[in-house]
C-alpha cells in the first residue's frame, strides 16, 4: 500500500483535458514530478491534496479512499499542502498567520498548537522574523513562511507544488536538506521544472506530458533514456530534435540517434527530459 | 569604564561568598559594565535548564498573537478561543465587526426612532447585514487562502458555518434589542426570521457556490421581491408599503420559518459533499 | 544558533519595536544570569525570581521604547527586574526578603578601599536592618512604599530607619 495513489486519473477543466488517464504512485522519501508548464502537475497535485476532485479515476492518500467526508478528512489531518501560490492574510504576521491555519487544522489547544507553530518556524529558519508582518517579507521568505504551514502537525505526506520557484541558490540548498529530512520518516511529492531538485533530492521521479505519464523510475534511470542519444559538435545538427550552445561554445543536441562519428556524451536528466516532453510516444523504463 | 570588578571578585560574588557591602558594590557595577557583566556570566555556575525554561516559559507569552476588543468580546460570550481567532483574527475582520456593528446600532436607532409602528425600511434592510457580514467576512479572511483552507480538516464548509452562525447572532443581538427599543414595537423584530431564512440558503448553496455569490443572489432576490410584492410608489410611502411586504406579516413570517428548516436540512445533508468541490 | 550577535544592548532593544524576537534572546542571553544573582540575592525563593525574570522580559518586548536612551540598558532592566520581583512579594507576603552576611573578608576590605573608601565603612558599620533600607532605596532605586514591601516591614519603619540610617553615616563621616 503506497502512500500516494492516483491511478488512470481524469480531469477536464473548462475546456481543456487536463489530465488524461495519469498515474503517480508514490511512497516513503522525496519523489519528483517533472514536466512542463500545462502538463497537468498543479492539477493532479491538487487532486492528491483533495483540494478538487478528479473526473475519474482512483485515489488513495495516506491508505484512505476520498468518497466519503470522514475519510477525506482523515486524509487532510495528515497531510501537508503548499500551494504554488498560496496567498496570505495582509495584516498578519508570520507567527499569527502560521497560527491561523493550525486551527484550521484543527489543533485546538492553544499552548501545543503555539509550541508546533515555533517548530516549523525554527525548521524552515524564520526565527528572527516570526513577528514581522508577512506583506514586509521578500518572495524567499514568504516561500518559507508557505512551507512551515505545510509541516505543521507533521504530516504523513507532503505535497508540494513547485516549492523551489523563485529561490536563490542558498535557499535551494536549506530547502533540499529540510525536505530530505522531512522525507526521511513521509513521503513527499514535489512538482518542479528544475531538473537539478530532481538529481539532488528525489528517489524516484515521474515525468508527465499532456497530462498523461512519459516515465516513472529513478533519476538515474531516466537519465539512461537519452544514453546514445546526446552528442557535441561545433556547429548545428539538423538531425538533432533540440541543439544549445553550452558556455564553452561548442554545441549539445539530442535527438533520436547521434549521427555517425559524432561526439557522444554523457546523457543528464535534463537531456532525457528534453527527448522525453517532445516525444510523441511514451517511454517504458526497463 | 575604568575600575572592573575582577574575575576573583565576581566568582565569590555569584558563589555567595562575598560580603553584604562588597556585594552591593559589585552589584551596582555589573548594572552598568556590560564587561563585567560577560565575566559574571562565564564565572557564575551555569542552570541551562532553569535558563531554558523561563525562556519557554516567555517566549510563550511573548508569541501569543494580540487579541482585539472583538475576539476578546468573544470569548467573554463563550465562544471558543480557537473560533474566536477564525471569526475575528486578521485586522480586516476586526474592521468589518467594529464598523458594521456601529453602523447596524446606527441604523436600528435611526431607523426606529419614530416610536409606534416600526420601520418599513429597516425590516427591509436589516436581513442584508448578516449576508453582508458573511460575503465580506469570507472575502477578507477565507478568499487569500482558499486553496489551504479546501485542504485543511475544518474545512470549507464548517467554516461558512461558523461564519454564519456569527454573522447572524450578532446582528440579532444588535439589531433587535436596539430597533425594538426605539419603536417600543416588538414586530420590529420581524426582521430576523427572512434573514435566518437568507442565512441558511447561502449555507445550503455553499455546497455549489461560492459565499461571495451566492450571497450576492440572494441579495439581489430578497431586494428585487420585496420591491416587486411592495411597488412602493411616492416617496413618502415606501416605509409604510416595505413594512407590509408578505415576509412581515404573520403567514409570511411562518413561511420564512419552515424555508428555513428546509434550508437547513439541504445543507447538513449537502454539507458531507460541500468540502470538495471540481473547481478551485 | 548561528554567529554571535554583536549589535549593543541599544541596537537590541531598537530592534526589538520591529518584532525582531532573536534580539530579544540575545538580550536575555546576556542579562539574564546577574539579574538572576541580583534578585536571588533580595529572595530566596525561586520560581519568584524564575517569575521576575519572566516578567522582566516581556515587559521589555511589549515597551522597549520605555528606555530613554541615556544610562546604561543594565540599569534600566534591574529597575523593571526589582519590581517585577516585589510585585511577586504582593502576592506571596510570607517570602523572606532580603539575605544578610555579617561577615567582613578581607576581599571585602580590599574592595571597599579601591571602590568606595570611608563610605563604604560607614555603611558597613551599620545595623543589618539599617543597611537594608539603605540598600534598597539607595542602590536599588526603590521608592519607599517598594521598599516597605520588598523588606516585609511598614514604609514608616523604612523611613525612620532611613533617617536613623542618615544620622549615623553623617557622624560616621565626620
Amino acid at each position: 500500500m503506497n502512500a500516494i495513489e492516483l491511478r488512470d486519473v481524469h480531469k477536464t477543466l473548462g475546456q481543456t483535458k487536463a489530465l488524461a488517464g495519469a498515474t503517480v504512485v508514490a511512497d516513503a522519501g522525496v519523489t519528483g514530478l517533472l514536466g512542463p508548464n500545462g502538463a497537468g502537475k498543479t492539477t493532479l497535485l491538487r487532486i492528491a491534496a483533495t483540494v478538487i476532485s478528479a473526473d475519474a479515476g482512483d485515489v488513495r492518500i495516506a491508505g484512505h479512499g476520498l468518497d466519503t467526508y470522514e475519510e477525506r478528512r482523515a486524509v487532510r489531518r495528515r497531510l501537508g499542502y503548499c500551494p504554488q501560490e498560496p496567498g496570505f492574510h495582509p495584516s498578519f504576521t508570520v507567527f499569527e498567520f502560521i497560527d491561523y491555519i493550525a486551527i484550521l487544522k484543527e489543533l485546538r489547544d492553544r499552548r501545543p498548537r503555539h509550541d508546533e507553530v515555533r517548530r516549523v518556524v525554527s525548521a524552515v529558519g524564520l526565527d528572527e522574523v516570526v513577528h514581522r508582518k508577512i506583506r514586509k517579507l521578500s518572495g524567499g521568505m514568504r516561500h518559507r513562511v508557505a512551507l512551515a504551514q505545510s509541516l505543521l502537525g507533521r504530516p504523513e505526506v507532503l505535497i508540494l507544488d513547485e516549492p523551489t520557484a523563485g529561490l536563490d541558490p542558498e535557499q535551494r540548498m536549506r530547502f533540499r536538506e529540510l525536505v530530505s529530512a522531512v522525507g526521511e520518516t513521509a513521503t513527499v511529492l514535489l512538482s518542479t521544472h528544475q531538473t537539478e531538485d530532481i538529481a539532488a533530492l528525489c528517489q524516484r521521479v515521474t515525468v508527465m506530458g499532456n497530462g498523461t505519464v512519459l516515465f516513472e523510475g529513478t533519476p538515474s534511470t531516466l537519465a539512461g533514456l537519452a544514453a546514445g542519444k546526446v552528442w557535441r559538435s561545433d556547429g548545428a545538427d539538423p538531425s538533432a530534435r533540440v541543439s544549445w550552445r553550452g558556455s564553452d561554445g561548442r554545441y549539445r543536441h539530442v535527438g533520436d540517434s547521434a549521427p555517425a562519428g559524432a561526439d557522444i556524451v554523457e546523457p543528464s536528466i535534463e537531456d532525457a527530459y528534453l527527448l522525453l516532453c517532445g516525444a510523441p510516444a511514451r517511454l517504458e523504463a526497463a | 569604564m575604568t575600575w572592573h570588578a575582577g574575575t576573583e571578585t565576581l566568582t565569590a560574588y555569584a558563589a555567595n561568598r562575598l560580603g553584604t557591602v562588597a556585594s552591593a558594590s559589585v552589584e551596582a557595577h555589573v548594572a552598568a559594565c556590560a564587561e563585567c557583566r560577560m565575566v559574571l556570566h562565564d564565572v557564575a555556575a551555569a542552570d541551562p535548564l532553569r535558563h531554558e525554561a523561563v525562556w519557554d516559559a516567555l517566549v510563550d507569552i511573548v508569541d501569543q498573537p494580540r487579541r482585539g476588543l472583538v475576539e476578546r468580546l468573544l470569548g467573554r460570550v463563550g465562544v471558543a478561543p480557537s473560533v474566536a481567532r477564525l471569526l475575528a483574527g486578521t485586522r480586516s475582520l476586526r474592521l468589518a465587526w467594529l464598523v458594521a456593528s456601529a453602523a447596524a446600532v446606527l441604523f436600528a436607532v435611526i431607523a426606529n426612532g419614530g416610536g409606534g409602528r416600526q420601520s418599513g425600511v429597516f425590516l427591509f434592510l436589516s436581513p442584508l447585514l448578516p449576508l453582508a457580514a458573511v460575503a465580506a467576512s469570507h472575502a477578507a479572511a477565507d478568499e487569500p487562502v482558499s486553496e489551504l483552507l479546501a485542504a485543511s480538516p475544518l474545512g470549507r464548509f464548517r467554516l461558512l458555518l461558523i461564519r454564519t452562525v456569527a454573522a447572524v447572532a450578532a446582528s440579532a443581538v444588535l439589531l433587535t434589542p436596539t430597533a425594538v427599543l426605539a419603536s417600543g414595537d416588538i414586530a420590529a423584530a420581524a426582521w430576523l426570521l427572512p434573514a435566518l431564512l437568507l442565512a441558511s440558503t447561502t449555507l445550503a448553496l455553499g455546497a455549489w457556490h461560492p459565499p461571495g455569490r451566492a450571497t450576492a443572489v440572494l441579495g439581489a432576490l430578497w431586494v428585487g421581491a420585496a420591491v416587486a410584492a411592495t411597488r412602493p410608489t411616492r416617496p413618502g410611502s415606501v416605509s409604510a408599503a416595505l413594512a407590509d411586504f408578505a415576509a412581515f406579516q404573520p403567514a409570511g413570517q411562518f413561511a420564512c420559518a419552515v424555508l428555513t428548516v428546509a434550508a437547513l436540512a439541504v445543507a447538513v445533508d449537502r454539507s458531507r459533499v460541500a468540502d470538495l468541490r471540481s473547481t478551485l | 544558533m548561528g554567529r554571535a550577535d554583536d549589535r549593543g544592548d541599544a541596537a537590541l532593544l531598537a530592534a526589538l519595536s520591529t518584532g525582531d524576537r532573536a534580539a530579544l534572546r540575545v538580550l536575555y542571553d546576556r542579562h539574564a544570569t546577574w539579574l538572576t544573582l541580583r534578585l536571588t540575592r533580595r529572595c530566596s525563593d525561586r520560581d519568584a525570581v524564575d517569575q521576575a525574570l519572566q516578567d522582566t522580559f516581556v515587559a521589555v518586548w511589549r515597551k522597549p521604547g520605555a528606555y530613554n536612551g541615556s544610562g546604561d540598558v543594565g540599569a534600566w532592566l534591574w529597575g523593571i527586574a526589582i519590581r517585577r520581583l516585589i510585585d511577586q512579594l504582593r502576592h506571596r507576603p510570607s517570602l523572606t526578603a532580603w539575605r544578610d552576611d555579617a561577615a567582613v573578608s578581607a576581599e571585602d576590605l580590599v574592595l571597599l578601599g579601591v571602590e568606595h573608601g570611608p563610605l563604604a565603612g560607614a555603611l558597613h558599620a551599620l545595623s543589618p536592618e539599617l543597611r537594608a533600607v539603605v540598600q534598597a532605596t539607595v542602590l536599588d532605586g526603590l521608592t519607599t512604599r517598594e521598599a516597605a514591601r520588598l523588606l516585609g516591614i511598614p514604609a514608616g519603619t523604612v523611613k525612620t530607619r532611613m533617617a536613623r540610617a542618615r544620622l549615623q553615616m553623617r557622624e560616621a563621616l565626620a
